[in-house]
């Protein structure tokens, strides 16, 4: 049964009317000629003649009508299908294979997905890619939905981050050439969801493909909304002592939804409801009164109730009251990883609920010796004099955080606070999550007044089993000999110890949903040495400490496109980015979640363009391992050559025999 | 009642042909001084030549001075001048009665030319005419006596008719004609000639043995010659109003084949009798035709 690729070119047919219409209107009606004689008339007379003529006439008509008819189906690109059977729907699934999804995450993932083709319409062929810094795909659109199964299981992680635009574009460039009517991308990912729902906006796709994200371990997850609360703004107080919120609500999904808005301020409630319009973000302006004085808490909630939506991605807090806000001296996170915490730290320059100093090497002690608390992450390694500075400003009741690192420094640092590494990595292979939430205490505390994402789902990598002091809270726990934070007092102040990298190669913990609040809640334990009204503002994004020289994008053929800013660089677009610093140059490939950009030292061998659009599977390989050739993405045998050599038959039979025709 | 030739005849073209002449390719046999030589010999005083004396000879034609040389009886023979007679026979059948066009004459009208302008140099060389007309036989037939200008009006008064709506029989009236016809005369057969070429065959044989000169004008209309007709139908015979269905672009090239081949076979049939045929189309002016031909035609 012949399919056609470009189905709507076949109204092209319709030009068939055109012919037809000209036949029919043509025909006059018969008259009467006088003549002088019919002597050499009838002589010259034949009626087999004529009614050749008009078998001829009609022949003329039916190739005319033929040569359009061809035309058109030639344009609609026809083929001899490749399935046996009927094909209705083609989906690609997409498996984040990124950095984040690590070990046991992307096992999940991998499972998810391989569900999800057992769950597809028997109709439906399958093309599967598993996405990491490239895509790679399992071949061709096939219906051998084992060997697409055997793809999912099988493939592993990337070693980078994900950069999904180009995979994405080339599902959709799949898709099209597939004559089916439902035409879906499926995205299984983590609960990263955030940067993956942006897809759906940044990432225009063909009329028809549909956008569907999957998340392992949420019910029905093959169908769940796709929204979030994507931004808060927040108004200054003015002197009727409202609150103006600006909420900036994003449907990231292919159908309208509706749902219900609410905020809250302390006890002070609204809800209102709420109409999201297909991929696209719509802005709701929010008014109410500001609680009354002396109760105004310091930051306030915005959810947004969808029916099957992942409750995660639809909540947000925001600073509002933000007093005192301490002086934080903090390391600087890795230069391959965002600054997640920051992120929790200052959401924005008008709600600082920190001020934040950076600690380097370069500190002096006797500024580490005022601060409020020190951050201190990433293995970074305190001089002595700085070791001893913080033990002072602990003792004199200021506070300390320490988060985990696999690294000497770290495990010295821990053991100067008393806090014993049993175990670098508890559970090599696996990954954790929280058992034992200590709710009766802050920081969680909060979590029970509010509805945030499952604390119990988030998922965290490489933890260590360490011991904390006897006098120590535990305030959550991997396992039983496990705990995950733990608070203590070390003389006169806390010391606050995560037994895990507060990034994302350490935890999928939603940014917004519940890690900041943990962290708004955590930083209450610290008390300020000193009431400051000053403010500070920090760049979301700090630079790595080498200056840029020079940074040009580069386009999907690798050619340099573009010369940006010198010196600083924030990227405003998706892409490839080559940077050039003292140290050499370095590739950047920006998501269009800036949290999923890495910074990577550019191989010698590197070269752009295999590098950003870099064939999945090799055919020789593809066919050891029994799946489609990448060629295969062509629906079947084509046909659209024999059509147009049918059409120019068809006019050229035409041509010739009108010539020889009395029309 | 008047009959004027300028009916019919373009007076500034018929001034611009006044040295036109309508001669015969044989030698006249008639009484009357014109243009045509005898071959009688009479009293006029060119000499043509000597012959035997035989015994019916009139013994005054006998030249005795030539016997005084000879010894021998000899006959003077004497040049005399004769007129010509011109026999005209139009068809008038329905078929002539056809224009394709507002801008062109009929048929019938365009005969109606010829025969008048002919009429008219007849009368001029003082040779006599007869006309006829071809209807159901030979019909109206009248012979002029002399030249004399009443003759002529006579007849330019019997081109006032029209083209009859029946079917003429050409064949019976050249027969008819035939029979009236004196020796060593033009006869001038003016129609379509939508017959069959052996009936035309027959006729003209029948002038051959009166050793006449034939001429037939072929008159016929520009879309009877190239049949040129843009769209089809059902086409009506004017004479016998019959009907045929026909597509001109199927039958156009054989069309014009069979009338070619007609004109043919009617020209080698006229030429064996030392005639002419001249085919005209009346999309050219009748005396420009007929200037034409008399101006390239060869007589004595």
């Amino acid at each position: 049964m012949m399919a056609f690729t470009s189905a709507i070119f076949l109204l092209g047919g319709l030009a068939v009317a055109v012919p037809l219409a000209l036949h029919f209107l043509r025909r006059k009606p018969v008259v009467r000629i006088p003549f002088p004689s019919l002597f050499f008339l009838r002589a010259v007379h034949s009626p087999s003649s004529q009614r050749f003529n008009d078998l001829k006439k009609w022949l003329v008509l039916l190739l005319r009508c033929l040569a359009v008819l061809a035309l058109a189906m030639a344009f609609a690109l026809p083929f001899l299908p490749k399935f046996g059977h009927a094909v209705t729907g083609a989906a690609v699934i997409l498996t984040d294979a990124s950095l984040s999804m690590q070990s046991g995450h992307c096992g999940d993932v991998n499972h998810a997905a391989a569900e999800l083709v057992d769950r597809l319409d028997s109709g439906t062929v399958v093309l599967a890619g598993a996405v990491g810094d490239i895509a790679v795909w399992s071949g061709g659109f096939t219906d051998q939905r084992e060997t697409v199964k055997k793809f999912l299981l099988e493939h592993g992680r990337s070693d980078t981050g994900g950069g999904y635009e180009n995979p994405l574009r080339q599902a959709d460039a799949k898709l099209r050439k597939q004559p089916v009517e439902h035409r879906t991308i499926y995205l299984v990912t983590d609960r990263q969801k955030r940067a993956w729902k942006n897809v759906r906006l940044d990432t225009p796709l063909s009329p028809g493909v549909e956008l569907r994200i999957v998340t392992p371990g949420i019910p029905s997850d093959a169908t769940v909304s796709n929204t979030a609360v994507d931004d808060v703004r927040v108004e200054p107080v003015a002197a009727d002592r409202r609150v103006r919120l600006a909420v900036t609500l994003a449907n990231y999904g292919h159908d309208p939804v509706a749902g219900s808005l609410s905020v809250q301020i302390g006890k002070t409630a609204k809800n209102l409801p709420v109409k999201l319009a297909s991929a696209g973000k719509n802005t709701v302006a929010v008014e109410l009164p500001l609680p009354a004085a002396g109760s105004v808490p310091e930051y306030g909630q915005v959810r947004l109730d969808i029916d099957d939506d992942l409750p995660a991605d639809n909540q947000y807090f925001f600073p509002l009251n933000v007093r005192n806000p301490p002086a934080v001296f903090l390391t600087r996170p890795p230069d391959r990883e965002p600054d997640f915490v920051l992120t929790a730290l200052v959401p924005d320059d008008a709600h600082a609920c920190v001020l934040p100093h950076a600690l380097t090497a370069a500190t002096s002690p006797e500024a580490l010796k005022r601060a409020d608390i020190c951050l201190i992450r990433s293995g970074f390694a305190l001089t002595p004099d700085q070791v001893a500075a913080v033990q002072q400003a602990v003792r004199t009741g200021g506070g300390l955080i320490l988060t985990w690192e696999n690294s000497p420094s770290t495990i010295r640092l821990l053991e100067a606070f008393g806090v014993t590494v049993l175990r670098t990595e508890q559970a090599p292979g696996r990954t954790l999550t929280l058992t034992d939430i200590n709710f009766e205490l802050p920081p969680f505390k909060k979590f029970t007044e509010t509805p945030t994402g499952s604390l119990y789902d988030v998922v965290f990598y490489r933890s260590p089993q360490l011991k904390f002091p006897d006098s120590a809270d535990i305030l959550a726990r991997f396992a039983p000999d496990a705990p995950a934070v733990g608070l203590f007092p070390f003389g006169s102040g806390t010391v606050c110890v995560l037994a895990f990298r507060p990034d994302r190669t350490g935890t999928d913990w939603p940014v917004h949903a519940s890690f900041v609040p943990f962290w708004h809640e955590l930083l209450k334990q610290f008390k300020p040495r000193a009431v400051r009204n000053s403010r500070m503002t920090a760049s979301l994004k700090p630079l790595a400490g080498e200056e840029l020289r020079e940074v040009e994008r580069l386009d999907r053929a690798g050619e340099t496109s573009e010369l940006l800013r010198q010196g600083r660089f924030i990227p405003a677009q998706a892409g490839a980015y080559r940077l050039t610093t003292a140290a050499g140059q370095k590739l950047l490939c920006v998501n269009h979640d800036p949290e999923e950009s890495l910074l990577a030292y550019m191989p010698e061998n590197f070269h752009p363009e295999t590098a950003l659009s870099r064939p999945g599977v090799p055919p020789e390989a593809a066919a050891d391992a029994g799946l489609p050739r990448e060629d295969s993405d062509s629906p079947g045998r084509p046909l659209f050559l024999w059509f147009l050599v049918l059409a120019l038959l068809c006019g050229g039979g035409e041509l010739w025999l009108s010539n020889r025709t009395a029309l | 009642m008047e009959y004027p030739l300028t009916e019919f005849l373009d007076i500034d073209l018929l001034n611009r042909l006044p040295t036109l002449e309508l001669r015969a390719r044989f030698i006249v046999d008639g009484f009357l001084t014109g243009l045509h030589r005898s071959p009688l010999k009479g009293s006029s005083a060119e000499f043509m030549g000597y012959r035997d004396y035989q015994q019916q000879d009139d013994p005054k034609l006998i030249d005795w001075k030539v016997y005084a040389r000879s010894d021998r009886l000899h006959v003077r023979l004497r040049e005399d001048d004769t007129n010509m007679r011109v026999y005209l026979l139009l068809d008038q059948s329905a078929s002539m009665n056809y224009r394709s066009g507002d801008r062109l004459l009929t048929k019938w009208d365009y005969a109606r030319s010829l025969a008048a302008a002919l009429l008219l140099f007849i009368h001029r060389q003082r040779d006599s005419a007869a006309l006829g007309f071809a209807g159901d036989g030979l019909t109206d037939f009248v012979r002029g006596e002399g030249s004399r200008l009443s003759h002529l009006q006579a007849m330019t008064a019997m081109l006032y008719r029209d083209a009859d709506a029946n079917q003429s029989r050409l064949d019976d009236a050249m027969t008819e004609l035939a029979g009236k016809v004196e020796r060593r005369s033009i006869v001038i057969v003016i129609s379509d000639f939508y017959e069959e070429i052996d009936h035309l065959q027959e006729s003209l044989k029948r002038f051959s043995h009166d050793c006449c000169e034939v001429i037939l004008f072929r008159v016929l209309d520009p879309r009877e010659l190239d049949f040129d007709f843009k769209r089809g139908g059902i086409f009506v015979d004017r004479e016998s109003q019959a009907e045929l269905p026909v597509n001109p672009e199927l039958i156009r090239h054989k069309y014009a084949r069979a009338v070619a081949t007609h004109t043919e076979q009617l020209r080698q049939s006229i030429g064996r009798l030392s005639g002419d045929l001249l085919v005209l189309s009346t999309s050219m002016p009748p005396l420009e035709a007929l200037g034409l031909y008399l101006a390239q035609r060869k007589g004595f």
